[in-house]
């Protein structure tokens, strides 16, 4: 279905189909997300976006109404395999959300609990080291590195969202998932983001959901169009932005850009 | 504006009666008011008595609402039992004494209280701190889990997802940020909890025994009694009024307005803890 770039593959979804009741979200789905890469997926809101980017860390797990069939796999292996542990999926396929959801604690504390979590023996200037590079790495650490016992709720919004991510990248997952990250932000958040971002991918596979076209275009390798629940299209970002495959698509691009 | 009323009514008739002695002296058996002492037994045994029941109250309330809010399913069983947990709110505690009183007399249980000495075939006296204080932690529960489940559901699902998307286990995201997060709301629960028992008296009056002092070996205060009183009978300030009020068994009007007045303050006290620590919480989230 495509090529990637140096050929690894992350993750797998064959023929995904979900549920919530009887109302069908997805319907066979099927992509591969390569390593190392950005993939955006955009497409009108309700068609089916978050629900499939909550199938890769089994967070549509918590929902009882929800019903999936299919398959996804993480470096090959099945994560909705009987015997899976789920908290080990999550620990691996992160995801960060749309509304910034620091916990009611100080700044290091968000950092370092994902961390004191997965390994009870770190603490003192081993933990400081973890939370300080984490929120280096998220560049973040400038504007709080005097805030650090200060509320995570006191920062502003798009601290807020680098803080979540800092938390996330202190306990080292392999994919990053984002639902819609920038969309409660200012642009000059949106852009010290997008920024992250392009660095992460070096050493993480990102997917990123986007109501921002633009961002989608300027940020992801590949793109996946989805309309009704279906993925319409998926293809490096740069062949969608000039000649995508399907018309449906084209009229999707070029309507949100007039 | 009438309970505004009982408040002003209560406190000039009782503020004369409260001085040093009053607080610091037992009560004595005396039909003249002069002679009949003061209320310091009643008062260790209000809080006594409410340490006992919340601190059995506490932990499995705490455990069901974590339970009922967290794990329980939406069907006919967890239905059902939300449902006892409504009536039994709405059940006299005088019911609940006379079944403390039934179960704690079977001499099985006299560990709780003591044998009655000089029957044959065996039965407890069923009366003592620990008989009413677990009394009243039954009869308090029901309000306390439901204010706990309150607390727990109202922790926005954003904070579980949170920790989820890190790799933490339900229990741990429960014990680690939900429950936390809950505290203020499970607190406020509990000090509710601690108002009711310390105003009640039904239970006190068949649970706890008839005498107006802790009947445990004396002195009290001794680290090595401390277990002996527990398991012995005493009273506390709410049947103190009663058995001191001439609308009750007594003749000391004016010590039964004082223990009142005592009483009243000992739970406006309890309620500023729980504006205090209301507000502790609400400027944590903003
Ligand atoms: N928790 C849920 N329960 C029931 N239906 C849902 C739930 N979440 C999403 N849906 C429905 O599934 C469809 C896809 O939603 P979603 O994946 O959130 O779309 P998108 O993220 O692209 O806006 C929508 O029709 C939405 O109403
Ligand atoms: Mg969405």
């Amino acid at each position: 279905m495509l090529n990637t770039v140096n050929g690894k593959t992350k993750l797998h979804a064959r023929e995904l189909s979900a549920w919530y009741g009887r109302t069908p979200a997805l319907k066979k789905v099927s992509v591969t997300i390569p390593a190392n890469s950005i993939v955006g997926l955009i497409g009108p809101s309700g068609c089916g976006k978050s629900t499939f980017l909550r199938c890769l860390n089994r967070m549509n797990d918590l929902i009882r109404s929800f019903k999936l069939e299919g398959k996804i796999t993480l470096d090959e292996k099945d994560i909705y395999a009987p015997d899976t542990d789920i908290v080990l999926i999550r620990r691996k396929v992160g995801m960060v959300f749309q509304q910034p959801n620091p916990f009611p604690m100080s700044v290091f504390d968000n950092v370092a609990f994902g961390v004191r979590e997965h390994n009870r023996g770190v603490n003192g200037k081993k933990l400081e080291n973890i939370v300080v590079n984490s929120l280096k790495q998220a560049n973040l650490w400038d504007e709080v590195k005097d805030k650090l016992p200060q509320s995570g709720l006191s920062l502003s919004g798009g601290q807020q969202q680098r803080l979540c991510i800092a938390r996330l990248l202190a306990v080292k997952p392999e994919v990053i998932l984002l639902d819609e990250p920038c969309s409660a932000l200012d642009p000059l958040s949106t852009g010290k983001i997008e920024e992250l971002l392009l660095e992460l991918k070096k050493s993480y596979t990102i997917v990123v959901v986007t109501h921002n076209l633009g961002q989608a275009f300027r940020i992801s390798d590949y793109i996946g169009f989805f309309l009704l629940g279906q993925l319409v299209e998926f293809g490096p970002a740069a062949e969608l932005a000039v000649k995508p495959k399907e018309k449906v698509t084209a009229d999707y691009i070029s309507g949100h850009f007039g | 504006m009438v309970c505004f009323a009982i408040v002003i009514y209560l406190f000039i008739k009782g503020i004369g009666a409260i001085d040093w002695a009053f607080l610091t002296q037992d009560p004595q058996p005396s039909l003249r008011e002069e002679l009949s002492g003061g209320i310091l037994a009643p008062m260790v045994g209000t809080i006594l008595l409410t340490a006992v029941g919340i601190i059995v109250a506490f932990p499995w309330a705490l455990a069901t609402a974590t339970y009922l809010a967290e794990y329980a399913e939406d069907n006919f069983f967890f239905g059902a039992l939300r449902l006892g947990i409504d009536v039994l709110a709405g059940v006299p505690t005088i019911v609940y004494a006379i079944f403390g009183l039934a179960i704690f007399s079977l001499p099985e249980l006299a560990f709780f209280s003591s044998m009655v000495e000089g029957v044959a075939e065996g039965k407890a006296f069923g009366r003592s701190f620990l008989v009413s204080g677990i009394t009243m932690a039954v009869m308090v529960l029901p309000f306390v889990i439901k204010s706990c489940e309150e607390a727990i559901k109202a922790v926005p699902q954003t904070f579980r997802e949170a920790a989820f998307a890190l790799g933490v286990s339900k229990w741990r995201t429960i014990s680690r940020v939900i429950l936390p997060a809950a505290r203020p709301g499970i607190i406020t629960g509990t000090i509710l909890g601690i108002g009711r028992i310390a105003g009640d008296t039904a239970i006190v009056w068949l649970c706890l025994g008839g005498s107006m002092n802790l009947t445990g070996p004396q002195p009290w205060w001794y680290p090595q009694n401390w277990g002996a009183t527990l398991q012995n009978a005493g009273s506390t300030l709410t049947t103190f009024i009663y058995y001191s009020s001439p609308a009750g068994e007594g003749n000391s009007p004016n010590k039964a307005f004082g223990a009142g007045l005592v009483l009243i303050i000992i739970i406006l006290i309890l309620n500023t803890l729980v504006d205090y620590i209301g507000s502790i919480g609400k400027l944590k989230e903003e």
